[in-house]
């Protein structure tokens, strides 16, 4: 069973994106902030995470620095609201595998974590 | 001394002497036996004299001063006046009421000059007998205003005229821009070696000539006004300076809220797709619940009305981009931009949404011989995009209405070097736009594209944004209903690029 962690502030995105996975035969973790990605992703091992940039606290791209500085590997998939380059070519150096803006339909989220699934 | 003071002097000295002498000898030779009158009349006429001298004299000196006086008291007063007045409008109108105040003349018109034109331009006039048509300007380089400025002091129409009659090229010029003016005399108002004003006089009202007194005050007010005026047009520089500061923080405070508001904005657009997608999502997956007809049909209802809902979170959350494309702040310079390169990077953008054989970007110029332009590339890049885009769903509605099988999309562009000005053109052969959308075509959110695709009617906004109020340059349309359209944008080339 493919594991995924969803890193959100907005407790809508969690709470629906993990009844949409779950349905699909998907075991679904989630964070609410920074701190608490960090937690489970050095407890767990996950096939992807969801990680959304601008949250309160730690921003996606601090979670990122963090991971390398403990020299964790996994595949991370960022959500954001802007286009900011700047962003996309710093998460692309530290990384991450995909970049996703919102908002965005569950189909299209569907679509890009599964096929991170099957790589 | 004044000629006429001197002779007012001798005048009342006479007439007061021949008073106090002619008196008591006229009483001596009347009553030759009167000894005390005369005498008494001498005295007191001895007494009296020398005040009604000085009475009648000062008397005299005023009436003959009294031009002089009001000339005084009026540049006092102009002094005063003119430095405060911070509007340089205002400033040139109450110059020229000084004027016509201090000598009456029929009429009286002020030319500043205008820095970036190269030329002096009408700043006020006031007119008091008859209709006179100023020139709306006169040219820097003209005969006229160099010899202005290098003469320094008031020319008079006379002496151009005297001029002519040596005959020489350039003194008729003098003498024919000079009765342009439509003035007899100029007064030039300088500061150092720069002609910033210069005054023009009519005739006098009196139809006598200007005396040398006269021009005297002209040149003080003149050299006064020069000062009042180099003022207020430092004033106003500083205040058009301080005016694009305030907007350039206005501008950079709008960015940070609109990134903040847009990065609200999107987490519930994209929470609330988030809602829908899930509801849609336990409808499909449960779908055998719907068993009867009427579950069916109710089944058929929330779905509909939850993929709206998608769309319409979809739709909001272009939008949200397309405001954020302008508004966010970031690389601001502009540097000399490859034109080739910017179209093969917005085509590149473009093809998320166009594939390359749907349309043909037509290249109507030499990659290597064209000029760059002076531009900020990531703002270029996303006018090309949506212009690009704007033509591709042009030729799409052209296409679907047609239906002729050899119509093929194309896109054209087109560049033109004009001096230091560089046209790039966009033509494409899609439906065109009608003459009632044309007028339309900038406002935002105004889009055409809502009945058959989507659209935010923020592209042309945009375009003419980023062209015209950050590139300052110029945004024109040129189309026919089924007969394509054509943008032309006009930006300045990159000389140094070159």
């Amino acid at each position: 069973m493919p594991k995924l962690l969803v890193v959100d502030d907005e407790l809508d995105v969690r709470e629906f994106s993990r009844s949409f996975f779950q349905k699909r035969g998907v075991e679904v973790l989630m964070a609410q902030d920074g701190k608490e990605a960090l937690r489970l992703i050095e407890q767990d091992v996950f096939d992807l995470v969801l990680l959304d940039v601008r949250m309160n606290g730690m921003s996606g791209l601090d979670v990122l620095r963090e991971l390398r500085r403990r020299n964790i590997t996994v595949k991370v998939v960022l959500v954001s609201g802007t286009e900011d380059e700047g962003a996309v070519q710093e998460a692309t150096s530290l990384g991450s595998v995909g970049f996703i803006h919102k908002p965005l339909v569950l189909e299209e989220l569907k679509s890009v974590v599964f096929s991170h699934f099957s790589q | 001394m004044d000629m006429r003071l001197f002779l007012s002097r001798i005048g009342v000295l006479l007439a007061v002497y021949l008073v106090v002498i002619g008196l008591p000898v006229w009483l001596v030779i009347y009553y030759p036996l009167d000894r005390f009158g005369p005498l008494l009349a001498m005295a007191v006429l001895a007494t009296v004299g020398p005040f009604t001298y000085i009475f009648f004299q000062n008397k005299a000196a005023e009436r003959i001063f009294k031009d002089q006086r009001r000339y005084q008291a009026t540049l006092i007063q102009a002094s005063a006046g003119m430095g405060r007045i911070k509007d340089i409008r205002k400033l040139l109108k109450l110059i020229v009421r000084i004027v016509i105040r201090v000598v009456k003349v029929e009429h009286c018109a002020i030319y500043v000059l205008d820095t970036p034109g190269n030329k002096y331009t009408l700043g006020a006039m006031i007119l008091r007998r008859r209709p006179v048509m100023f020139p709306a300007s006169m040219l820097m380089d003209s005969i006229f205003i160099r010899e202005l400025t290098a003469g320094r002091r008031p020319l008079l129409l006379a002496d151009a005229e005297k001029k002519i009659r040596r005959n020489s090229a350039d003194s008729q010029i003098l003498a024919k821009e000079f009765s342009a003016l439509q003035g007899v005399l100029v007064v030039p108002a300088m500061i150092g070696n720069r002609l910033l004003a210069f005054l023009v006089l009519g005739p006098r009202i009196s139809g006598q000539a200007f005396r040398a007194a006269d021009i005297a005050v002209f040149t003080v007010v003149a050299n006064q006004a020069a000062t009042a005026i180099e003022n207020a047009l430092f004033y106003e520089n500083m205040k058009t300076t301080q005016e694009q500061l305030f907007k350039a923080e206005k501008m950079a405070t709008i960015g940070t809220m609109a990134d903040g508001l847009s990065h609200q904005i999107n987490n519930r657009l994209h929470a609330m797709g988030f809602i829908a997608g899930g509801m849609l999502d336990t409808l499909t997956l449960r779908k055998d619940l719907f068993n009867s007809p009427e579950l069916k049909e109710v089944e058929k209802e929330f779905a509909y009305a939850l993929s709206r809902l998608q769309d319409n979170v979809a739709r909001g959350g272009e939008i949200v981009q397309g405001i954020m494309k302008y508004s966010r702040k970031g690389d601001e310079g502009q540097s000399a931009c490859d034109i080739d390169r910017v179209l093969s990077s917005a085509w590149e953008m473009a093809q998320f949404k166009i594939r390359s054989d749907q349309m043909n970007i037509v290249k109507q110029y030499d990659p290597i011989l064209i000029p760059k332009v002076l531009g900020n590339f990531t703002q270029l890049q996303e006018v090309f995009f949506n212009l690009i885009d704007n033509a591709y769903d042009a030729m799409i509605v052209r296409k679907s209405l047609a239906e002729d099988p050899q119509y093929r999309p194309e896109l054209a562009v087109g560049v033109e070097p004009d001096g230091g000005l560089v046209r790039i053109i966009f033509s494409d052969n899609g439906i065109g736009i009608s003459e009632q959308d044309r007028k339309k075509l900038f406002t935002p959110f105004f889009t055409t594209k809502a009945t058959a695709r989507k659209g935010t009617g923020l592209g042309l906004y945009i375009i003419r944004k980023i062209v015209e109020d950050d590139h300052s340059g110029r945004v024109e349309v040129e189309s026919t209903h089924m007969g394509g359209t054509k943008i032309i944008l006009t930006l300045t080339l990159a000389k140094a690029a070159k």
